[in-house]
Parts: structure tokens; C-alpha cells; sequence
């Protein structure tokens, strides 16, 4: 599956191309002090294929989620370019980027924050087709009824509120609302990190289901390594705001070029007891953190 | 009564910890709702016991039972602690003293909320070291910052006078368990050590946890969701469900040959396997407190239900050795083995 997307989308323009993204960060240090500036993001590219799930990975503080939301122009990146279907989405004004966001959708980490506690879970599936002006009342509740039932909830328990549900039920009321517009890029953005294992497997299944109906691309962002080498095709790894390695996921996988990516690698506990753990020590000084990525195997880059 | 061999003679070591039928529970209306029902288990010295369940399996309020600290109101309702064979039921709040710090060093999951934020990290060590009485003062003060040395503390005498936010959460960790063993303890309870922790750090204070073992013969009950820290980690491998240890067995035998249906589904829903595949998962949710089955809490989510299970809250049978599960299936295999001739 990965070798037929790797050749079928080299001659395909990507559905979202992300070049050169820079986000800083300015720290004010006092009055009359020069403010140090973080780069939180710093000089990131990376293709998406429509149709592929493409992985972020990275430890907190890496900027794989201040990636994920300068697509979307949640938080306004610094300098790059943000290509969604060949249109410069960084270019877009607010009422265009409105707009533009009905095609790309967000699902959060923790649903027992992002969903409004005060508002029953069928509004708050419903809210994007109000404020996009689709259809009328009783359409609306059609579609959010169909909305549940994609996702797996009984479009019964559309009056109930966020606390009567679960955490993977929650999580589905998140990924309904995401769908709620049609959307064809979602940024996962750690989807099933709060959730039980036993839960995760549910909801990680029926992302994957969907993306076969819908024809979804994510952009899947997690710190979950074994999760990530499950579900994604292709992987960008990243640390300190920068991309290290990045290629097909079977490839990083098998063999990680860059230091930190062997280093983090290693660091995942084998659920296998007969399995000795053989760790990796990242040195930092064993790398040059300002190397461009350069082509060590095909569809596989690394900034060594 | 000498011995020349006293491997083969000796009785076997009675436990450092042994918890027998320990029962928590939470008052609702004019009864009880049980989130810890007839927990048993035993750990022994130079032990890791790995204590793996999901949220509300009671895994937390097990160890909290352990140390006598079930929140309120929430209490101990039955069952027995005995640490070194001596029931810690009857302990006053004094003598509890000698007891938590003491023998039983404790872990938290999240270093942040469990430090105290206006004190320095080397004069909350001191302050446990004072407590106990074993140093104060100055002599406290340069013990803090070898135990600080001994977690592999980088820069011990800098970090002793940080106060936790100045630390990254990795040596906030570290900080968490120099603390615990100030005290000398002989058990360690670590209840999500590594969770909130990036997966390099976790790494490390695996390592280190592993380390300290060794060097100081600590027993350690080691709390978690993560079936790969348990798989590196434990010995033994205590699986909760409902409240129920479900089933218990060294680390290896369970990871290959799981018995109990839950501990099966669990292992098998970890991604791992073939790229994109589905994976396996675990229908339906953990049943709340106030409706969990009379019999084994795991019935409406098995696929290998039989009638009385919803009913009939099952025993702990043998299937190995030091291997036990609580489900009836394997009742049932022992009646078909000796109903064929």
C-alpha cells in the first residue's frame, strides 16, 4: 500500500504543500531589555498526499503541534508558505480563510476540554453548518443525526451533554463535528493520547475506516511512535522546531538515519518481555542541527 | 540446624508486602459502590510487581490502600496489608509515620503537582530526612544532594537549591524520587512514574528505576496503563478489570500465553502489527461504578461470555504456575477435560 502511494503521488501535485514555515515566539524579558525570540517552527517543509495519512512526530516543545495549527492559520505562522490544493492558504483573507477551513478540519487531543460543557453535544455538531450557513433547521439535524451514525453514536444522544459520554464517545463527537463540512485534509492533532488503550484501538479504527469512505487526508500528529508506524503511510520527524528525518514510514522505521530519530526510536518500550531494551543516547553534539534534509533513500530524507 | 545448602532447606522468603483481599469503596446513598474488591497480591524483595489497568480499574486506589491513604470518603473496607507479615490496619497515625516515608517510598505520576512549589528541592529531601530522623540541618542538606547524585541528578548541588519549576519535568522526576528514598525505604510505589514524561526521559527513569533496584535490593510496585514499561519493567504482572486483579503471572508467561479474555484483548489492541491493518479493539467501555455486573466486571465486553458469568463473580484459578486467572472458562475446560474419559 505505502509503494503504491509513493508512486502514484510523485506525479500528483500534493493536496497540501508546506514550505519554509517559520513560527516565532517573542519572550519579553523586561522593560528595557531586548525580547528573545524563540523559533518554535523553524524552516519547515513537507508534502501531503491527498488520500495519506501523514505523520508528525516529535517530543512536546518540537513544534509538531504549532505545525498543525499554522495550517490551519490558528496561530499565524512567521514566514513560509501554506499551499492547500494549490491556493497560497497564508494569503487568504479572514472571511476567504473561513472558508477555506469547511475543507480542512481539526481534531483535538483532549475531549473532555475541547467540547463545551454548557452546550449539548448535537449543537456543537451542528455549530459549523450554522455558521456556515448550510441548509435549513431540519436539514441541519439530518446530518448531524447522519453524523453519528459515521461515527458510531446513537443519534439518540444528540441532546445529551459532554459529561453523560465517555472518553472515545467524546472523541467521536469531536471527529463528527470535524466531518460535519465535508472537509478533505483533518489535522489529527494527538486524537486518541487521552484515551485507554483498549479505547484507543476503537477510535484509531474508525479514523481509519473513514478516510477509506470519505477519501480523508490527515495530518496525524503524535507522540505514540507504535501508533504512528500502524497508521501512517509517510512520517516527518521532528526536533526543536525543525524536521530531522522524513520519508515513508516503513522506511524511518527499519532504518532511522538521523541520530535523534534512532535515538527516539530505541527509547519506545517493546511490549515484549523477551525483548532486551537496546537504547540509543542521543549526543547532541553528534549532529549538525542546521544540516538541510538530503535524499538517503528513496522517498526517505534526513538532515545529516 | 546448619544448612549446607540453604537455597534447597530454607522455607521460601514470606513476602515484604502482601495484600490480601484488600477491599476500598466510596459511600453512595446508604450503601457502598466498591472500586477495589478482594485485591490480593504479594511482592517480595529485589521485586518488581506490575499493576496494569486502565483508568477505573482501581489500580491507583489499590496503592492508596496499600499506604492507608484512600481519599475521602472513601475508606478501606476490608482486607489486610501486612508489610514484613505485620498488619498495617491497626497503625495509629504516629506509628503510620515510621511506616510512609519510611518503608514505603511513594512516586507520583505528575512531579509538578506533587512537589511543593515555594520550597527548594534540596530542603524538601531535608525536610523527609528530618521527619525520619536521620539528619538535620546541614548533615541533611549535603545528604539531599548525594540522594540527588544517586537519581543521577545532573549538577546535584545546583539542583538541590532549584525550586521545581526552575527543573524540566524529567528532573522533576528525579527530584520525586530522591524524596521517596530518603527514608531508606524497602518498597518504592511509583503509580504512573514515566506518563506525563516525554518517551527519551521515560527511557531514563526507567533506567534509573531499575538501577536503584538493584543497588538497594527495592522492592517496587509499578503502576501503569503502558503494556511496554510493564514488559521492561516487572517481574510479576498484576492485571486489574473493575476493581479485580484478573489475573496475575510472571511477566513473560503472561505476555505469551494470556489467559484471562481481558488481558487478551488488551495486548492484542497495542498497534504493532502490520501497517494499516485494523486494530484489534476492545468493544464497548468500562462499566461505571454503579453498574458493574455482580459477577465478573468484564461480561458485557467478553466475546467469550458464558450464562453464569454476568452472575457469578468468578474465582482465581490456577492455570500455571504462579499463574492464576478469574475467569470461568478455564472452570469450564477443567470440567470437559474430566467429563472425557
Amino acid at each position: 500500500m505505502t509503494a503504491d502511494a509513493t508512486i502514484g503521488a510523485s506525479t500528483a501535485t500534493p493536496l497540501l504543500r508546506v514550505s519554509g514555515l517559520v513560527k516565532e515566539y517573542s519572550r519579553h524579558r523586561g522593560w528595557f531589555r531586548p525580547a528573545d525570540v524563540v523559533r518554535a517552527v523553524d524552516d519547515v517543509s513537507f508534502d501531503i498526499r491527498a488520500g495519506e495519512t501523514f505523520g508528525l512526530v516529535g517530543e512536546s516543545g518540537s513544534g509538531k503541534t504549532t505545525t498543525g495549527r499554522c495550517l490551519l492559520r490558528l496561530v499565524e505562522p512567521t514566514a513560509g508558505a501554506v499551499q492547500f490544493k494549490g491556493e497560497d492558504v497564508l494569503a487568504f483573507s479572514r472571511t476567504r480563510m473561513r472558508a477555506a477551513r469547511r475543507e480542512m478540519q481539526m481534531v483535538f487531543q483532549d475531549p473532555y476540554s475541547s467540547l463545551n460543557p454548557r452546550m449539548r453535544v448535537g449543537t456543537t455538531v451542528e455549530e459549523p453548518l450554522v455558521i456556515h450557513k448550510l441548509g435549513d433547521r431540519a436539514a441541519r439535524q439530518a446530518r448531524v443525526a447522519e453524523l453519528f451514525a459515521l461515527v458510531g453514536l446513537d443519534p439518540g444522544m444528540m441532546r445529551k451533554y459532554p459529561h453523560e459520554f465517555s472518553g472515545g464517545q467524546r472523541q467521536r463527537i469531536g471527529i463528527a463535528r470535524a466531518l460535519a463540512l465535508h472537509p478533505s485534509l483533518i489535522v489529527c492533532d494527538e486524537p486518541v493520547s487521552a484515551l485507554d488503550v483498549s479505547v484507543q484501538a476503537q477510535v484509531v479504527n474508525l479514523l481509519m475506516d473513514l478516510q477509506g469512505q470519505l477519501s480523508l487526508t490527515y495530518l496525524f500528529i503524535a507522540h505514540d511512535l507504535r501508533l504512528v508506524r500502524h497508521v501512517c503511510q509517510r512520517v516527518a520527524v521532528m526536533y526543536r522546531g525543525r524536521i530531522v528525518e522524513m520519508g515513508t514510514t516503513a522506511s524511518v522505521f527499519a532504518s532511522p538515519r538521523h541520530p535523534y530519530t534512532e535515538a527516539l526510536l530505541s527509547a519506545v518500550p517493546t511490549p515484549d518481555p523477551s525483548v532486551a531494551p537496546a537504547r540509543v543516547t542521543l549526543d547532541p553534539a553528534s549532529f549538525d542541527r542546521t544540516a538541510p534534509l538530503r535524499v538517503v533513500a528513496p522517498d526517505h530524507s534526513a538532515a545529516i | 540446624m546448619t544448612t549446607t545448602f540453604p537455597s534447597d532447606t530454607a522455607p521460601p522468603q514470606p513476602p515484604l508486602l502482601a495484600v490480601r483481599g484488600l477491599d476500598v469503596a466510596f459511600p453512595r446513598g446508604a450503601g457502598w459502590l466498591h472500586a477495589v474488591r478482594g485485591v490480593s497480591f504479594d511482592i517480595h524483595r529485589g521485586e518488581t510487581l506490575g499493576l496494569v489497568g486502565e483508568s477505573g480499574s482501581g489500580k491507583s486506589l489499590t496503592a492508596f490502600g496499600v499506604i492507608g491513604l484512600v481519599p475521602a470518603p472513601g475508606r478501606t473496607t476490608g482486607g489486610a496489608v501486612l508489610l514484613d507479615g505485620r498488619d498495617l490496619a491497626g497503625l495509629s497515625e504516629l506509628e503510620w509515620c515510621g511506616v510512609r516515608g519510611r518503608r514505603i517510598g511513594f512516586v507520583f505520576q505528575e512531579p509538578m503537582t506533587a512537589l511543593d512549589p515555594v520550597h527548594t528541592v534540596g530542603t524538601q529531601i531535608a525536610e523527609v530526612l528530618a521527619v525520619h530522623g536521620l539528619a538535620r540541618g546541614r548533615e541533611a542538606l549535603e545528604r539531599a544532594i548525594a540522594l540527588l547524585d544517586d537519581v543521577a541528578m545532573p549538577e546535584p548541588s545546583l539542583a538541590a537549591r532549584a525550586y521545581p519549576h526552575q527543573l524540566s519535568g524529567g528532573m522533576r522526576q528525579r527530584a520525586m524520587i530522591a524524596i521517596a528514598l530518603a527514608g531508606d525505604p524497602d518498597l518504592l510505589i511509583a503509580d504512573e512514574p514515566t506518563t506525563a514524561l516525554d518517551v527519551t526521559v521515560q527511557a531514563q527513569i526507567l533506567d534509573l528505576l531499575r538501577l536503584l533496584k538493584a543497588r538497594r535490593r527495592l522492592a517496587l510496585l509499578l503502576i501503569t496503563h503502558d503494556l511496554g514499561v510493564v514488559a521492561q519493567m516487572a517481574d510479576r504482572v498484576a492485571v486489574m478489570y473493575g476493581g479485580r486483579v484478573v489475573e496475575t503471572s510472571g511477566v513473560r508467561e503472561l505476555f505469551a500465553t494470556p489467559r484471562h479474555p481481558y488481558t487478551r484483548g488488551l495486548l492484542e489492541s497495542v498497534p504493532g502489527g502490520s501497517a494499516g491493518a485494523r486494530l484489534v479493539a476492545i468493544d464497548g467501555v468500562v462499566p461505571a461504578l454503579d453498574a458493574m455486573p455482580a459477577g465478573c466486571a468484564f461480561t458485557p465486553r467478553c466475546g467469550e461470555r458464558l450464562a453464569r458469568c454476568g452472575d457469578d463473580p468468578p474465582p482465581a484459578f490456577d492455570v500455571g504456575a504462579a499463574h492464576q486467572s478469574r475467569c470461568w472458562l478455564h472452570d469450564a475446560a477443567r470440567v470437559d477435560r474430566g467429563l472425557r474419559p
